[in-house]
């Protein structure tokens, strides 16, 4: 009997996302409470406390919609995504699963294909996205979802090399490479053997499987600065204000460790803050739980170098000691 | 319902033995007080009095603490109106530290205890409760105290003569009106301290 539950429960774990608990917002802050994990699911997996995984449908939706990428994908959803990224093929074709053409890679929905997705199959092939159906669909709750995601994929591989390596009016093929059920049929090792040449080792220790497709992407583009065929991309940096004190209270409460506070070998009053857009998600932690409220606005940079840390100047004031009663 | 505690400074002798009881009961590292008790001295020759305050956590009716904290990890529990800190969501920050005018707030930069990096017995069990990089503070010895029952602190129940009272704030209301007890409220936080004098 034990054998038998054993069995059904690593099953199980196959075919849903996990949470990587100690990413989520909630554990890190009470200020508020995110619900994105529970308002977006269909099939109501998060409203019970301990995740009923039994009504989960491994749509993606809700490791798309995780603010802090806390939710990490299903192992069958990553050995798709891992078996297409593997493959050397010059065009990669994505459709939803109402559509009926046959594609490279079949989605429940077109709001559970992360950005970073789209970006890392652009890097070496042209993406085709089959997003006919989106228009007489009502199933994503919001519409905006698609356009953010194209969006932000634009803005970060640039507007030409986007217009260039996404499309959408090529017509799907009937059938090309390997169907779902193949990918299905080698995808533990497939997943095994190309998990560990894409992600950079450093990053697997600690809560290893949150921002998969982050980490992915990234490691990608390690790898291509590498070989010597650097591409420049946009990554997103806070703003930090004069209203700063360099605190670095964003720095302790940075999920993914994107902000980083060092001081001045020569000056004491002088600090800097070093942002790593490789790692921001953009959830907007920092913004919100910044005391002086010094986070506002967001601006892009570019580099050729995919971990590059923008730098900050802060001259901190020396704050006035508070009042105490006695002593 | 909120707890509240009655200290008579008519019997306190300044023994310090609630520090002592305190720091027993709660294992708390070096450099937390959770319970101290200061000293000053008032006038001028030849008309002079040394006062004793024995000092503590408030548990203030709206604690200055509680806005401050960026991650909410201090909170002023709504059962029994005692502020706590969730020591896994506490990020270290010190801005509570700096905002309580009472300095009832110790930050524990590490896991050192007396006798420096090896630890005796007593502290490898006591300093669980104290992880490094967070604040600590009284609770009331509410951590002592199992769900549903009344809290016992260390303190009052050891003062030496009694001069500590425990209980909850509205029966404790007509002792300190008729006894004309006083707060030490200088920036109007509500404490749930009063000094019998």
């Amino acid at each position: 009997m034990s054998l038998l539950l054993n069995v059904a429960d690593s099953w199980m774990e196959e075919s849903h996302p996990q949470v990587a608990f100690e990413c989520c917002l909630n554990a890190k802050q009470r200020k508020f409470v995110c619900t994105k994990c529970r308002d977006i699911c269909p099939n109501k997996v998060y409203n019970s406390p301990g995740c009923a995984w039994v009504l989960c449908e491994d749509c993606n939706l809700c490791v798309v919609a995780c603010p802090t990428q806390a939710i990490c994908p299903s192992s069958s959803t990553l050995g798709n995504f891992l078996h297409l990224l593997g493959t050397d093929k010059g065009i990669v074709t994505i459709a939803c699963d109402r559509a009926d053409a046959t594609a490279d890679l079949i989605v429940s929905c077109f709001g559970a294909v992360p950005w970073e997705m789209v970006a890392c199959f652009a890097l070496d092939a042209v993406v085709a996205l089959d997003t006919g159906s989106c228009s007489i669909c009502d199933r994503c709750s919001e519409k905006d979802q698609l356009s953010d995601m194209l969006a932000r994929a634009a803005r970060f591989l640039g507007t030409s090399y986007f217009t260039e390596h996404v499309r959408f009016d090529l017509a799907v093929p009937e059938v090309t490479g390997v169907s779902r059920r193949d990918a299905l049929g080698s995808l533990l090792n497939m997943f095994r053997k190309t998990a560990a040449g894409l992600l950079p080792n450093a990053d697997l220790q600690k809560s290893a499987y949150s921002a998969f497709y982050r980490k992915v992407l990234v490691g990608r583009l390690q790898k291509m600065r590498e070989e010597g065929s650097a591409l420049p991309v946009t990554w997103e940096t806070p703003v930090f204000s004069e209203a700063c004190t360099a605190c670095s209270i964003c720095s302790k409460v940075c999920v993914h460790g994107a902000i980083q506070v060092a001081g001045d070998a020569e000056d004491e009053t002088v600090r800097y803050i070093l942002h790593a857009g490789h790692r921001c998600v953009h959830c907007g932690l920092c913004e919100t739980l910044c005391p002086t409220g010094a986070i506002k606005a967001w601006t892009t940079y570019s580099v050729s170098d995919v971990a590059a840390a923008v730098s900050t100047r802060i001259i901190c004031v020396q704050e006035p000691e508070a009042r105490k009663v006695h002593v | 319902m909120a707890y509240g505690m009655i200290i008579d400074l008519k019997k306190c002798v300044g023994c310090h033995a609630c520090s002592v009881q305190c720091k027993a009961a709660n294992a708390t590292p070096p450099g937390v007080t959770r319970s101290r008790v200061e000293r000053r001295t008032i006038g001028t020759y030849p008309n002079v009095k040394t006062e004793i305050i024995p000092m503590l956590c408030m548990q203030c009716g709206e604690p200055s603490c509680v806005p401050v904290c960026p991650v909410g990890a201090t909170y002023k529990r709504e059962e029994d109106g005692i502020v706590v800190i969730d020591k896994s969501m506490c990020i270290g920050c010190q801005q509570c530290v700096k905002a309580c005018p009472y300095g009832a707030r110790y930050f524990v930069a590490n896991s050192e205890g007396y006798f420096g990096d090896v630890l005796a017995e007593w502290e490898k069990k006591g300093y669980v409760a104290y992880p490094a990089g967070t604040v600590d503070k009284c609770d009331f010895c509410l951590s002592k105290t199992s769900q549903g029952e009344i809290p016992s602190p260390a303190c009052v129940r050891e003062c030496l003569v009694g001069a500590r009272i425990f209980g909850q704030l509205d029966e404790l209301q007509s002792m300190i009106k008729s006894r004309s007890g006083y707060q030490l409220e200088p920036f109007r936080r509500k404490p749930s301290v009063y000094y019998l004098p």
